[in-house]
């Protein structure tokens, strides 16, 4: 997968690509044969798409339309201008998580969420705090998505999310298959301090 | 904001709203621009859309012509080279860079600036 061009913008407002977002674009490549033989998205949603790297890279990757949502308008502008010079289409809403989005039609849906543990009072308090912030075990903005899946991904879709150890993998897990949702740790990377891993979900058994 | 992506909004996360679907466009300004076709993108793309919302919001922007108002009208649409090239264009290649969207039940409008839709909602609002 190409890594799209990130070094016309600044990171003062947004999140600036790193050792998570790498992994995730490194997820889905590693899943190329099986997206592109079983899954076949048309569609792709990547919420907080920041910089708009990961969403531009799986446009180029994929024959497949992408939109993105973020929370900060900046990051919105950034994954426009980003996408414009990959040379590939993203259209971006500025929104919380998924609000806006019509149920039933994504086929992939990707998150790199902001998952750092963290006071509540923290999450959301400012640009920057939105990238990274997740409050009480990381998981505050995660856990207000899980309960849409079902009815957001279309009969095939497949979930991409980036996980911190401190978040607990194993308990997400276990809310997504209450859902309804085959799961799989389908990476792991060690990135300093941080132990992440990225989580696959999908709606039916399409292995 | 393609008409591709208008397909696929709602304002349903309001409060009180049942439906809030299609949106209601009125643009200020609006763009052409050019994108690679393909056509079994386009086939796939065709199963994905609500074609009356599309119909509507071509027509909001003044591309109705394009398209029929009914995709039933159109036999065998995945073999039309012709039609699969419209619908390509009106999905992809027109573009609302400054406008609005209006919830059609409530009437709240959420604004469209360089293209991105503004859809937060305030807190009293959910
Ligand atoms: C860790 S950054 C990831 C950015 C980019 N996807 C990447 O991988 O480099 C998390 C992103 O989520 C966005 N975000 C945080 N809370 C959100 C919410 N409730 N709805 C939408 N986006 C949100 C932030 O603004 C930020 O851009």
């Amino acid at each position: 997968m190409e890594t799209p061009f990130t070094n016309h913008l600044s990171f003062e407002h947004i999140y600036e690509p790193a050792e998570d977002s790498f992994l995730l674009m490194d997820a889905i490549e590693a899943d190329d044969f099986w997206l592109r033989e079983t899954v076949k998205p048309t569609i792709c949603l990547e919420i907080g798409s920041g910089s708009g790297i990961v969403c531009s890279a799986v446009a180029k990757f994929l024959n497949v339309f992408c939109l993105a949502t973020d929370i900060n308008s900046l990051a919105c502008r950034a994954t426009r201008e980003t996408a414009q010079r990959a040379g590939v289409i993203v259209e971006c809403v500025n929104a919380d998580l998924v609000k806006p989005v019509v149920t039933g039609k994504i086929d992939m849906l990707i998150f790199n969420p902001p998952y750092v543990p963290t006071e509540n009072y923290e999450v959301a308090s400012s640009n920057i705090a939105h990238t990274w912030a997740g409050g009480l075990n990381g998981r505050q903005v995660m856990d207000r998505l899980f309960p849409l899946l079902p009815e957001l991904l279309s009969e095939r879709g497949v979930f991409y999310l980036v996980l911190l150890e401190q978040n607990r993998p194993q308990e997400v897990e276990r809310i997504l298959q209450m859902q309804g949702l085959e799961c799989q740790i389908v990476m792991k990377r060690r990135a300093g301090i941080e132990k992440l891993c990225v989580l696959r979900a999908s709606k039916a058994q399409i292995i | 904001m393609k008409l591709l992506t208008h397909n696929m909004l709602s304002s349903r996360c309001i409060k009180g709203v049942s439906v809030g679907y299609p949106l209601k466009i009125s643009a200020k300004n609006v763009r052409l621009v050019n994108c690679d076709f393909d056509t079994d993108f386009t086939v796939r793309i065709i199963q994905k859309l609500d074609w009356n919302a599309l119909w509507e919001a071509a027509e909001s922007v003044g591309h109705a012509d394009d398209i029929p108002k009914n995709l039933s009208d159109i036999d065998d649409y995945d073999k039309n080279d012709e039609f699969l090239r419209k619908v390509h264009h009106v999905v992809l290649e027109v573009e609302v860079i400054e406008g609005e969207l209006e919830c059609p039940e409530t009437g709240r409008k959420f604004p469209i600036e360089d293209g991105v839709p503004n859809m937060l909602l305030n807190e009293d609002e959910v």
